[in-house]
């Protein structure tokens, strides 16, 4: 364990420190509190390091080996570092004083408030999960399904050739599973262990994997926090972080599926599009977020579309009338949704009205390339082992399959749904909750929010109406699917539970 | 008025007090008593399992001021199954190729958990023993059939805990077509 610990953490250093510079350029993230602000510098490390090898792998046939991993990840450092120099020079004299007038304000003499030790509390505990889960990930080795059949499988090949373009993959007759599923999450864990020099037999990479749970954690509490206030996103989150599937299931982060990378970068694209930003950064961070998702998994593609129309929907939606209409300003939502800015972001809109097209174009500009880079790599690979849907799939075969294979398929889901070992009540709770606030749930965020959550069952939805096999593929895969939309179905159930919270009037200040 | 929007001339505390009444409280109580059963039922498990890790991880740590990866997978895996695994390693170089052949059940994966511990060596997929040992002379001519390029080792994966047997294409064939090694 020893052994593995120090490569482990410092795989996930290797892909943060590129992260917080890109962090830098985008000024909603800057402005984070440290944890959050590494979660998402986690994730956009890993965005843009991995997809940054992946294409010059294979653009370029640069080999991954240490040189170029360690040059790929320490630009954007050596450039955030500049930027951030540059930053301190021109910073004015207004700003130090304002920064001087904070040295004398204590912690200790702030009032007493239980919405802190709250979200202390709920730290702690989601906190002991997640440092559960990393030090499964260096103790054991890869024992997991999907992990063992494509993942790590594919991880070995690339590093064993030294380019994404393995002869492996691009020469039919080898016996390769899912041989075009795209490579972002094994080629991190190729960058990893060529860095710190790791034998195949290692097993430190599982802590990338590990560390997109509190990553996944960090954002979704980012965004509840954000729209439904501070306890409810505390609530929720600490109950993300106990449902047992999310550690330990096929999927999880004890796992090295890449749906949980999957989740966390479409769930963090997604909400920062819908924060609704004006800066070209913070669409750029969303964009490689988004584009990150589409080099995930085959599911990213159709998600990181979604998202981006759903950003298409808050820049094209009509600034929210707040001044001088009458003597009683009207705003859905909370008590503290008083201020101009304050209602603005909480309805899902830019503070400034419409948002500049430029911010969509930063946003759009990364996916595009990440889509341009999967269909070039994925020409010269023959598929097989594979179940390849596009090739047998016509838009003829959903009706009336869509409807008559439910009575197969939906007791499997529901099974799973209910399974005490996979969800204990998470899912009698979660429609509860969902039900109870339903009046916080007709804000437009909210409502985009449920889209976006519906997408990946909807999506689930199509293919268990084709595949072959209903039952066992729904067996298999439904549960992934609704982890896919656990970001942006987490910041719903908040927004949800603060209204709960006050109508019941347990927590006046929930949205504090 | 309508439910939800508040007058921004109005003191929180008062629209809270003003909205409690119109919605049906138990609903809310049911849905706030659900989310305390969940986070009540799921707390322990949550924390004994992080607990629980944590003492393996320092267990192993102190044993052998830090396991080899070896000795963990062998406790993960199973030892005779790691213990073939490293013998055909040993026997196979990276860059040769093998033919993989099921000699288990395929729904228990055990051909996918040996290509990804011989990985990065190559392997070309033959299909389950039982499709060749069912008809022998058939199942040996169909395989003489499919073999292209210089495969020389046949690896036979069965289901996890089982160790994978490696053979040398010929002696595979002859067992395939029922005959013992040897016998020419």
């Amino acid at each position: 364990m020893a052994v593995e610990l120090a490569p482990g953490l410092g795989g996930v250093a290797l892909f943060t420190a590129p992260g917080l510079a890109v962090c830098g350029l985008a000024p909603g993230l800057r402005r984070l509190p440290l944890p959050r602000r590494l979660a998402y510098a986690y994730l956009l490390g890993v965005a843009t390091v991995g997809g940054g090898l992946y294409a010059l792998s294979h653009f370029a046939g640069v080999p991954l080996r240490r040189p170029a991993i360690l040059a790929v990840a320490a630009a954007p450092v050596l450039a955030g570092l500049a930027a951030w120099g540059a930053r301190l020079w021109r910073r004015d004299r207004r700003g130090k004083e304002r920064r001087a007038g904070r040295v004398g304000r204590w912690p200790w003499r702030r009032p007493f408030d239980p919405g802190g030790l709250l979200v202390a509390a709920c730290a702690v505990i989601a906190a002991a999960v997640c440092l559960g889960v990393l030090l499964d990930a260096v103790t054991d080795p890869v024992k997991d399904w999907d992990g063992r059949m494509t993942w790590c499988a594919q991880a070995r090949y690339v590093r064993a050739a030294a380019t994404v373009d393995a002869a492996v993959l691009r020469e039919g007759q080898w016996f390769i599973t899912h041989p075009q599923y795209p490579l972002l999450l094994p080629l991190a864990q190729v960058a990893e262990m060529e860095v710190f020099g790791t034998p195949d037999d290692g097993h430190a990479f599982r802590a990338l994997y590990a560390a997109f749970l509190p990553a996944l954690l960090l954002v979704a509490y980012d965004g509840a926090r954000r729209w439904a206030g501070r306890a409810p996103a505390a609530l929720v989150t600490l109950a993300a972080s106990l449902i047992p599937f999310m550690m330990k299931g096929e999927g999880g982060a004890n796992s090295a599926y890449s749906d949980l990378p999957l989740a966390c970068f479409y769930g963090a694209g997604l909400l920062l599009l819908l924060a609704g930003r004006a800066r070209s950064g913070d669409g750029l961070a969303a964009g490689l977020l988004l584009g990150a998702a589409v080099l995930t998994k085959n599911e990213g593609l159709p998600y990181a579309v979604l998202a981006l129309l759903l950003g298409c929907v808050v820049s094209l939606a009509p600034r929210p009338r707040l001044r001088g209409s009458g003597p009683t300003r009207m705003v859905h939502g909370s008590p503290a949704a008083g201020t101009a800015s304050g209602a603005a972001e909480k309805s899902g809109r830019g503070v400034g009205g419409r948002l500049p097209l430029r911010r969509l174009a930063a946003a759009g500009l990364p996916v595009v390339l990440a889509i341009a880079l999967l269909v070039a790599w994925r020409a010269g690979i023959p598929n097989r082992e594979d179940e390849n849907y596009p090739g047998f799939v016509r838009p003829a075969d959903f009706w009336p399959a869509a409807f008559t294979r439910l009575p197969q398929v939906v007791p499997v889901m529901l099974s799973k749904m209910y399974d005490w070992e996979g969800w204990t009540a998470f899912w009698w709770m979660a429609p509860a909750v969902l039900v109870a606030g339903w009046r916080a749930l007709r804000r437009p965020v909210a409502r985009r929010l449920l889209i976006a959550a519906a997408a990946p069952p909807a999506m689930a939805w199509a293919v268990y109406s084709v595949h072959w096999l209903p039952t066992y593929i729904a067996s298999v895969t439904w549960e992934r699917f609704l982890f896919h939309g656990m970001v942006p179905l987490l910041v719903s159930l908040a927004i949800a539970l603060a209204d709960v919270l006050r109508r019941t009037g347990l927590w006046s200040r929930a949205s504090s | 008025m309508v439910p939800g929007i508040i007058l921004m001339h109005e003191d929180p505390a008062a629209h809270a007090r003003r909205q409690a009444w119109r919605f049906p409280a138990p609903w809310s109580w049911l849905a706030l008593a659900l989310l305390a059963f969940f986070l009540a039922v799921s707390t322990r498990p949550a924390l004994a399992g992080a607990w629980d890790r944590a003492a393996l991880a320092l267990r192993t740590a102190r044993v052998a001021g830090g396991e080899t990866s070896v000795a963990s997978r062998q406790r993960c895996l199973g030892a005779r199954y790691i213990a073939g695994v490293e013998l055909i390693r040993r026997a196979l170089p990276a860059d040769e190729p093998y033919l993989l052949v099921e000699g288990g059940n395929p729904l228990h994966g055990g051909a996918l958990w040996v290509r990804y511990e011989l990985a990065p060596r190559r392997a070309v997929f033959f299909g389950r023993l039982d499709d060749f040992s069912r008809s022998r002379p058939a199942g040996a001519e169909r395989l003489r059939r499919r073999i292209r390029g210089r495969l020389r080792w046949v690896v036979v994966a069965y289901e996890q805990g089982s160790p994978p047997l490696l053979l040398p294409r010929y002696q595979f064939m002859q067992r395939v077509a029922g005959r013992p090694p040897g016998a020419g």
